[in-house]
């Protein structure tokens, strides 16, 4: 992948990858810093990444751990599942997804799986690719996690 | 009874779009605020490698000489099989660093030197063989370098006293390599030897500088599985990769024999890593081998391509005989392998693995259209009878990934499995411009159900082609080399799907 390509494919991206990040951070500066930090790390680790296809979840993920890591310096050691309900900035106006996948207590390769699943749009089979997971594994996570969310109280 | 969440997804389409839609968000580009170090251009061919079918056997090799070890693998050379062409990287984290230290990264092990060995079998040495080593030692075994002539070492397995209090002592398992005239190359503590595994790599010189040993092995009844490095010089052994056996995410009952094999690329200084595993479920034991060419993190993410396969055991547990026919994956295609056993007089069984009864350097479909041949890859199900009555299914393969063809009159679909007629199970074809909701982009198409056109040969679906207004028809062709009959349990049926677009513009 070429400079061009990649500051192709991160823009098309960008959007989608602070609104990962902000589901993290919940800050607007931060969710920013994080997403910059990934976006250096992605170029820096370019040639890790052997399958250009994956280049969507793959980013996703360095995003998320990035963000994790900025979540980290700023509240010390706090793992994403201890991510509490959201103290909502004035970074997004809804965020009712991520209080979703919050409120489900799902494990960061679910919430990945979801972003990618209603996010970026991908059907499950693309997402286990993105992922570099088994689809069975995928499509267990997933549906467990809308398992967990059909369960939440006033859900409908 | 399939449970139904198009609500909840509905919910969840429609909190992602707002969230999408509600978000201010001018691109920063972020990519001039980090200024990206201009770099080298990149290969942009960089290996796409699909891991060989001869990793995989490794990999078997592993499984079958673990849990059965009189077995043996005999007179399988398919012939697509590669091999010295392990050229991937592989970047394993330094386990108790990174629990301490979350925030460390991983970091390549790079090695000079490496000697790669696989072991058939070990037999029993005459305890008047004298080991270097202090302490008294019983069942002294001695490991079978499958290439023995490549390989520099002996490798020993022996039970030695160790003082668990001041008062007790107990045997243990230890293991140490000594070089070709007996002296010690590294004696590996029980401590964190657990059980030896079956495959071990020796490189002259480690990151470290030092020289080291490198071994796979198993621990925690089984439940785990780690990579080992020994540091010759200092004699210290550190755990620096593990995984738990549920990591592999087998459905299932029961998992187990789960185990890392190291395949070594001596000219690049890289080790990789295969993963392999057993499942027993609804009584039929399903041999599976799953294997990975990278593995990072403690939380284990298999980044790099998969190879899965699945065998079957036909028989009763004890009498070891097998029949398996099963689909392995070549670089240049797909071949069915036909694996079969005798029990011998001994009481051990001889594994048998048959030539593939066509070439896997063919694709399974090749399309082609205005002179040019397409091998689209296809989505695997696998479905197989359980004891109970009940229908296994597997899913397995690339997916959805979607082969662009340009459509031109001479279109054809033709079966490229020499000898074997394929099943066509259901053609369906839908035009791109009949898919609802195509916007915002990043929506997933969801075809009209009334949109689709299903025929029953690829004649019709020529023909319709050919009839076609111009546009970009979305086609899935689902085919089946078997019957499709499931008598008894453990009988396994297979179905392709080929996804394409087929551009008529």
């Amino acid at each position: 992948m070429t400079k061009q390509e990649f500051v192709s494919s991160v823009s098309a991206n960008e959007k989608l990858l602070y609104i990962a990040a902000y589901s993290v951070v919940r800050n607007t500066e931060d969710a920013k810093d994080a997403v910059a930090a990934a976006i250096a790390k992605a170029w820096e680790k370019l040639d890790r990444l052997r399958d250009e296809d994956r280049f969507d979840g793959w980013i996703l993920k360095i995003t998320y751990n990035e963000a994790k890591k900025m979540l980290r310096h700023r509240d010390g050691q706090v793992s994403l599942d201890d991510v509490k309900e959201p103290s909502c900035d004035d970074g997004l106006s809804d965020m009712r997804f991520f209080d979703l996948l919050s409120s489900a207590k799902l494990d960061e390769k679910s919430r990945r799986i979801m972003i990618l699943r209603f996010f970026y749009g991908c059907e499950l089979p693309e997402t286990a690719k993105m992922m570099g997971m088994p689809l069975s594994s995928v499509k267990t996570k997933y549906y467990r996690a809308l398992e967990k969310i059909k369960k939440l109280p006033g859900i409908r | 009874m399939k449970k139904n969440y198009s609500d909840i997804e509905k919910i969840l389409y429609d909190s992602a779009k707002k969230t999408v839609d509600g978000t201010e968000y001018k691109n920063v580009v972020y990519t001039e605020k980090v200024k990206l170090k201009e770099k080298k251009e990149r290969d942009t061919t960089v290996a796409h490698s699909i891991l060989q079918v001869a990793g995989v056997f490794l990999a078997a090799i592993v499984i079958g000489g673990f849990a059965f070890a009189t077995m043996y693998v005999k007179d399988f050379m398919p012939p697509f099989q590669k091999t010295g062409t392990d050229t991937q990287d592989v970047t394993v984290t330094e386990t108790k660093e990174a629990e301490k230290q979350p925030e460390k990264t991983n970091y390549e092990y790079k090695f000079e030197g490496l000697h790669a060995i696989e072991f058939s079998q070990d037999e029993f040495v005459s305890t008047k063989e004298k080991l270097p080593i202090e302490g008294d030692y019983v069942n002294v075994r001695k490991l079978q370098n499958k290439a023995a002539d490549d390989f520099l070492f002996n490798v020993y397995i022996y039970d030695k006293e160790v003082r668990v209090t001041n008062y007790n002592k107990v045997k243990k398992t230890w293991l140490c390599l000594t070089d070709k005239n007996g002296g010690l190359v590294a004696e590996i503590e029980p401590e964190t030897l657990y059980a030896y595994y079956g495959s071990l790599i020796y490189a002259e010189s480690s990151p470290d500088g030092a020289p080291a040993v490198l071994l796979s092995v198993r621990y925690e009844n089984y439940a785990k599985i780690a990579v080992l490095l020994h540091d010759c010089k200092t004699n210290k052994t550190k755990r620096i990769y593990d995984i738990n056996a549920s990591a592999l995410e087998f459905k299932g009952n029961e998992v187990f024999s789960n185990g890392i094999t190291l395949k070594a690329n001596a000219e690049e200084g890289k080790i990789r890593l295969l993963l392999s595993a057993r499942r027993y479920t609804n009584g039929i034991v399903n041999f599976a081998v799953e294997a990975a060419d990278e593995i990072s993190g403690q939380d284990p993410d298999i980044t790099r391509e998969w190879f899965k396969e699945y065998f079957t055991k036909d028989g009763g547990l004890n009498d070891r005989v097998y029949r398996v026919k099963t689909l392995v994956k070549g670089d240049d295609g797909y071949g069915f392998v036909d694996i079969d056993s005798e029990p011998l007089p001994s009481g051990t069984t001889k594994m048998l693995y048959k030539a593939p009864e066509f070439s896997a350097g063919r694709k399974f479909i090749a399309v082609t259209s205005g002179g040019e041949t397409y091998y689209p890859d296809p989505l695997g199900r696998r479905t197989g009878l359980c004891d109970d009555g009940s229908l296994q299914e597997d899913v397995y393969g690339t997916g959805l990934n979607y082969l662009r063809i340009d459509y031109n009159d001479d279109f054809d679909i033709e079966n490229n499995v020499y000898g074997k007629d394929y099943r066509i199970i259901n053609i369906k074809v839908y035009k791109t411009t009949e898919i609802a909701d195509r916007s915002p982009a990043y929506w997933v198409p969801e075809p009209k159900e009334s949109s689709y056109r299903e025929y029953g040969t690829v004649e019709e679906l020529k023909a319709n082609l050919k009839a076609a207004d111009d546009d970009v028809y979305v086609v899935s062709f689902i085919v089946s080399w078997d019957d499709g009959v499931l008598k008894a349990p453990g009988d396994v049926t297979y179905r392709f799907t080929y996804y394409m677009y087929v551009s008529k513009k």
